[in-house]
């Protein structure tokens, strides 16, 4: 098996899974995005190898595989701090809903104790 | 004086300290009391309750940011003319609240920071860990430097909120160790700040989040929020905007 064929398979492995995650909604469709471009990433490099060739060269990289491993850590890194980026805005989405809920509960507790005095009046 | 005064407690599994800071703060005549609770996982909020204060009871741990802001929003809400802060673990000696809060309702500044280091009580007050006093030192040189208006205490917790700091603030406070940030950001704002003299006692109960690595966290987070404070546009709150929301 060659090994252009054996990273095919394998990034339609993945695409495989993200697609699966979607379907089963593990994963929604807008946060799978970022590793579905990945995985088309890899797929134009697999096909263009002899682009990818050049470019690692002209970068200054003397082995190919080196390359490919630098860009997939950089795509790691990048896709790290997206969902980094997601996660702090998710965190402040919590905070805000639970200082609603808080005020919320004080409204509540307000309105039954004046209920519970008018009762108490009458 | 403390009619229109509201006092926030943000309060974090301080069920044993915060009966005598409720009492005492009555005592010195304050009437509308909140006690925000953290996601406390004692019987913080219920002691509240049994104190018959007013208590926002959050969900779940914000962190201290999160606790105060709430406190402010609520008192923008309720159009409170200024808040007090005090912290529930009985460290702050709660007989010189009004000073803390008389250069704001006179008006001349909208936060105003109680502060152990300041003459004459600097001799009095309960002293800190070294180690402490020494972060302390430093994130005074710092704002200082930057802001050009001198801070002995930038972490104290022992702070007066005007009406146009509520709004303010009600918007948006830092999240993680605020206290000196929200100096700077008040400094920048043209809020107006000062500090007055306050002694404070050891903790009653419990022990300081800031303890062994989150040191070293601290230090850096604080830093680095005070740097990009700077890079931040200013945030002005227009007079007219009294309490508003």
């Amino acid at each position: 098996m060659s090994a252009r064929l054996f990273s095919f398979m394998i990034l339609m492995g993945i695409a495989g899974l993200i697609l699966e995650l979607v379907r089963r909604e593990k994963l929604t469709f807008r946060y799978a995005f970022g590793w579905l471009a990945a995985v088309l990433g890899g797929i134009l490099i697999v096909a263009a190898d002899q682009m990818v060739f050049r470019l690692a060269s002209w970068l200054g990289f003397r082995l190919l595989s080196n390359f490919i491993f630098f860009c997939c850590m950089g795509m790691a890194v990048v896709l790290g701090l997206l969902l980094t980026v997601l996660l702090c805005r998710q965190d402040q989405r919590n905070h805000l809903m639970a200082k609603k809920i808080a005020l919320l509960e004080e409204s509540l507790r307000t309105v039954m104790r004046q209920q519970k005095g008018q009762n108490d009046d009458s | 004086m403390a009619a229109n005064v509201l006092v926030i407690i943000p309060a974090l599994n301080e069920q044993d300290s915060l009966p005598g800071t409720i009492e005492r703060l009555r005592a010195q005549g304050f009437q509308n009391i909140l006690v925000v609770d953290d996601g406390s996982g004692d019987q913080t909020a219920e002691q509240a309750l049994r104190h018959h204060v007013n208590l926002l009871r959050m969900p779940f741990n914000t962190g201290i940011g999160g606790a105060v802001s709430l406190g402010l929003s609520y008192a923008s809400r309720r159009k409170f003319q200024a808040v007090l802060r005090v912290d529930a673990d009985g460290q702050h000696d709660e007989s010189y609240a009004h000073s803390v809060l008389r250069p704001v309702l006179e008006g001349k500044v909208q936060l105003c920071v109680g502060s152990r280091f300041l003459a004459p009580l600097e001799q009095e007050t309960y002293r800190s860990s070294v180690c402490r006093r020494i972060g302390i030192r430093f994130f005074s040189y710092l704002i200082t430097a930057l802001t050009g208006q001198r801070i002995t205490d930038p972490t104290s917790g022992f702070n007066a909120f005007g009406p146009r700091a509520i709004a303010l603030f009600s918007q948006s406070y830092p999240e993680d160790y605020p206290e000196p940030e929200t100096i700077v950001t008040a400094i920048r704002s043209g809020l107006g700040f000062c500090e007055v003299p306050v002694a404070m006692r050891p903790r009653q109960s419990g022990n300081s989040s800031i303890r062994y690595l989150r040191t070293l966290y601290y230090m850096v987070n604080v830093t680095l929020a005070i740097m990009l404070n700077y890079l931040r546009p200013v945030k002005h709150v227009p007079s007219e905007d009294r309490g508003r929301e």
